[in-house]
């Protein structure tokens, strides 16, 4: 019992001295957000300038070799589990000399579905699509697809496309969008076949179409390569071509904002708010929707980057999360249709 | 030397994602170790903040490029407080200025008797002195622990909040809020005692 009170009197005493110290330090001083955002540019470009990167062709050499290396335990980790029952099954096939079943490469995985329909059944969030498979979908549904190299690929209603390989695919008909990010491991574009042309992407946002005997592709960022049977284009940013058999190419403008974007919205992967900042945020919400994002000066960027984005945001459209997640912040901010303008 | 503690892990882990390019690692080992770097800076400069700036910029330079050659031996932290304290005497002798003799820093030798003789508010101007000296420290210390654990102490003994209320700012539960309260007072008087060779309960008694 003394023992017990003599290390209550103590923890007390810790208590009391630890409160004293703190209230004579007082809260510690704020630093200016001018000076940490001035300190952040400098030491950023010196990292950036010190940081080696490999070239792109050896980066992804590693890349694909690791991914070889997953592929292969995933393979073994896949046949592991059913054990003996799978050895035995193999072997009854090869003792009746009929020829083993092929596994056809996984392509794609479904990350988000819209509508109720046999698509939705087919292509239940989490499924796999495999090289060879034909993806439909019916009227008011839509699929959207995260590619092997982290792009996403997603299908507007009624559009039948085939699975080629990892990086390319045949559109029959309908409406695809593709967003092959930023993402730097990437030796060459994805393309989309039609019977009107090949489109090729050079890291950028575009949608591909079939629009009756048309082929309908505009790009929203960066650049992508038309090649018809003779000819070649080029369509950039915030341009639409047209292409119809024995016809002049049709190019046109195309806001990065403009409502022909509108139905990707629905099929934007979730954006996982997990150790995210609110720049990540903002950065992923201005991609998603078309617009820029301006900050009016270093210190509501820095405030932005040392903000972290809290609660889920699943199943929100890109718009409806922007809302949601700059309600909740301090920063004033204003959206307007070609911007997202994050105010001092 | 110090042992593999999980800070140590996760230092050593942020340093190689920075050293490889990682730009989220850069901006997680930025947002963590700016703001106690630059405090840290300013106890030594006399509360100068465009030299602390020049300080802390040309520190943090110096360790992105180093950053592949950590390894470990020492916190992250404490790694870099050497080269700021490098940087700070060179920065002094560009500048041709002098280094205050009474700058409240740990290897100061009147150390112990400035903690001890703060004791009472006489009201004497060296007692008050004496006292921002103690309160320098104090900051120090909280600048050597973990960000959540310094922010937990400060809303809890400076700002007066309830555990509910540091588990809201802290976005934690509630129990999780009072485990962090837990250990950061440990690690406070822990640090205290390991930077400034004093028991903190001799301060202010």
């Amino acid at each position: 019992m003394a023992n017990e009170r003599d290390k209550t009197e103590h923890d007390g005493d810790d208590e009391a001295s630890l409160a004293g110290l703190m209230k004579l330090a007082g809260e510690r001083p704020e630093i200016p957000l001018g000076i940490e955002s001035r300190v952040y540019h400098r030491v950023r470009e010196e990292w950036r300038s010190s940081t080696a990167q490999p070239g792109s062709e050896k980066v992804y050499d590693e890349v694909h070799r690791s991914w070889r290396r997953a592929a292969w335990q995933s393979t073994i980790f896949r046949w592991l589990a059913p054990g003996g029952l799978a050895v035995a099954a193999v072997l009854a096939v090869v003792f009746m000399y009929q020829p083993a079943p092929s596994l056809a490469a996984m392509a794609a995985t479904v990350s988000r579905t819209v509508g109720h329909g046999p698509a939705g059944s087919r292509y239940p969030e989490g499924a796999s699509v495999r090289i060879g498979e034909l993806v439909s979908t019916g009227t008011d549904e839509g699929l959207s697809l995260l590619l092997a190299r982290s792009e996403s690929l997603r299908v507007d209603e009624n559009t039948r496309i085939r699975v080629d390989a990892a990086d390319r695919f045949t559109l029959l008909s309908g409406r695809v969008y593709i967003d092959t990010g930023l993402f730097v491991y990437r030796d060459g574009g994805l393309t989309i076949d039609t019977a009107f042309g090949s489109v090729t992407d050079v890291g950028t946002q575009f949608s591909v179409a079939i629009a009756g005997d048309s082929l309908d592709v505009a790009v929203r960022e960066g650049r992508v390569d038309v090649a018809d049977q003779s000819e070649r284009y080029s369509a950039r940013v915030g341009e639409r071509l047209m292409l119809t058999p024995g016809q002049d190419v049709e190019r046109t403008a195309l806001d990065t904002h403009d409502d022909y974007w509108g139905w990707i919205a629905g099929l934007a992967p979730s954006f996982d708010t997990a150790n995210k900042s609110l720049l990540d945020f903002l950065k992923w919400a201005a991609r998603e929707t078309g617009r820029e994002l301006q900050f009016e000066g270093d210190e509501s960027r820095m405030f932005a980057m040392q903000t972290d984005v809290h609660g889920s945001i699943a199943g929100l459209t890109p718009d409806e999360a922007l809302e949601s997640i700059l309600a909740t912040t301090s920063v004033r901010y204003r959206v307007t249709a070609d911007k997202v303008l994050i105010e001092q | 030397m110090t042992e593999n503690t999980p800070q140590v892990v996760k230092d050593r882990s942020l340093a190689a994602k920075v050293a490889a390019g990682d730009q989220g690692a850069f901006d997680a080992f930025f947002k963590e170790y700016f703001p106690r770097l630059f405090r840290f800076t300013l106890t030594r400069v006399d509360n100068n903040a465009e030299l602390a700036e020049d300080i802390v910029q040309r520190t943090m330079c110096i360790v992105v490029r180093k950053m592949g050659s950590y390894r470990g031996e020492a916190l992250l932290f404490t790694w870099l407080c050497q080269i700021c304290r490098n940087e700070t005497n060179a920065v002094f002798r560009e500048r041709k200025l002098d280094l205050r003799e009474d700058i409240p820093i740990e290897d100061h030798p009147a150390v112990q008797a400035a903690l001890e003789s703060v004791a009472a508010d006489d009201g004497r101007p060296e007692t008050a002195r004496r006292r921002e000296e103690i309160a320098s420290f104090v900051r120090v210390t909280l600048e050597h622990l973990p960000t959540n654990y310094a922010q937990a102490l400060e809303l809890k003994y400076v700002q007066g909040h309830s555990v509910k209320e540091i588990a809201a700012r802290l976005c934690v539960g509630e129990k999780a809020a009072e485990s962090i309260l837990t250990r950061a007072r440990v690690a406070f008087k822990e640090r205290f005692r390991a930077i400034w060779n004093i028991e903190p309960k001799l301060i202010v008694d």
